[in-house]
């Protein structure tokens, strides 16, 4: 074979080599930028005391978790098992954010389904969901001691990723 | 900003969601249509009523005339319903119209992380309502295009710009075409060069000319030897 043909065919096989790594990526997972930065902060009205309120000033010096759902998400569904598991287990604090979402069919889903947020916040409209980057529901953020966004999952919490990212994650977290 | 925005996004959402391992990326709240802020008007959507009742009322009536004016009104509704999905995507919230026409470009430069390959302007997606409300009141806000802009990079990330900018990680993207032209041309002039060699064909030796002048004169015979 000539060296000439050889030039089209390294073309081809580089094109290949990029084709095939793009198979294997999600499109819908954008990076967030927030992993490394101070989480952004809220005050909002608890889910079942609407008087009472919660920040992540609140929860400061604690490695945390906030887990934006709504009870209008179906793949909520698929991952709350994983997080019913993982509240009772108490490894971590979970804050639910009840996103876009009636406050009165949240807490019927939560007892339809079981509750594993130590506490759930009311975004009513979205807008605490905007300043953390959410652009659908599931997502689910980890929170360091010092407020900094250190990890996000994008869609539903698999067994997978609980296991090999964010309980690893979590442990190193809490240690240090 | 087009007439086949809604219709479009409503197939972007059923897409979507059978093709992603986590449908609620396209789930909506359940009140889309209740509570929508910047979509007033009619949607493609409500456009089945009035005609569905038109339609009911001819077959309790059973009379084959009133029956084809149901008919008729249908095809004029379902006709027209272009108009009103662009009548309901077009309406500007603001009375002041820089700001609106603001907030339309805006809206333009930014991309629904919803459906990806629609901007806000075009996209129904709840997010990018919520994103159009966010820009209308920042705007009223007396914040400038730049400040909303960023706003919008420090929580979705570049890939939130349609025009991804000029960073190191995107130089090859922005040079990419040019250098792609440039080595076209180099291309194509060194095969052009190659080529030109071979086109000029050598000078014609003192029997080629003979034959020639032969083959002009028609002495066709003799060339045949």
């Amino acid at each position: 074979m000539s060296k000439k043909l050889l030039i089209p065919l390294g073309v081809f096989v580089v094109l290949c080599a990029f084709l095939l790594v793009g198979l294997w990526r999600d499109p819908r997972e954008v990076p967030s930028p927030l992993i490394g930065k101070p989480a952004p902060s809220f005050v909002l009205a608890q889910l079942h005391e609407p008087a009472k309120t919660l920040g992540p000033a609140d929860l400061k010096g604690q490695v945390w978790l906030l887990n934006v759902w709504a009870s209008w998400c179906v793949s909520c569904r698929e991952e709350h098992p994983l997080l019913v598991e993982l509240g009772r287990a108490k490894v971590v604090p979970i804050v639910g954010l009840n996103y876009k979402d009636e406050s009165v069919a949240g807490k019927r889903w939560l007892t339809q389904n079981g509750d594993p947020y130590n506490v759930s916040v009311v975004d009513r409209d979205g807008r605490v969901g905007i300043d953390w980057g959410v652009y659908g529901v599931p997502e689910t953020f980890v929170v360091d001691k010092a407020g900094m966004i250190r990890y996000k999952q994008i869609g539903p919490i698999t067994a997978e990723a609980l296991e090999k990212k964010i309980l690893p994650l979590i442990r190193e977290l809490q240690k240090s | 900003m087009s007439a086949a925005g809604p219709s479009q996004d409503a197939n972007c959402t059923a897409a979507s969601s059978s093709r992603l391992p986590f449908v609620a990326i396209a789930c909506r709240p359940p009140s889309t249509l209740a509570d929508a802020p910047f979509e007033p008007g009619l949607r493609p959507a409500r456009v089945d009523v009035p005609a569905g009742s038109a339609v009911a009322a001819a077959a309790s009536v059973g009379a084959h005339h009133a029956r084809r004016l149901a008919l008729l009104l249908l095809i004029a509704v379902v006709a027209l319903s272009p108009l009103m999905a662009f009548a309901a995507d077009a309406v500007p919230t603001e009375k002041d119209p820089v700001a609106a026409s603001r907030a339309v470009k805006l809206s333009e430069k930014l991309r629904c992380l919803v459906c990806q390959n629609q901007t806000i302007a075009d996209s129904n997606a709840e997010l990018a309502q919520d994103l159009r409300r966010q820009i209308h009141e920042q705007i009223a806000a007396g914040r400038s295009d730049d400040e909303i802009v960023d706003y919008m990079v420090a929580r979705y990330g570049d890939f939130v710009l349609y025009q991804p900018p000029v960073k190191a990680t995107t130089v090859l993207l922005w040079a990419g075409p040019a250098l792609l032209l440039v080595l076209g041309f180099f291309g194509l002039v060194r095969i052009l060069r190659a080529h030109r060699g071979q086109a000029e064909a050598p000078p014609l030796t003192a029997e080629e000319h003979e034959r020639a002048a032969r083959l002009l004169a028609g002495d066709k015979e003799k060339d045949l030897s």
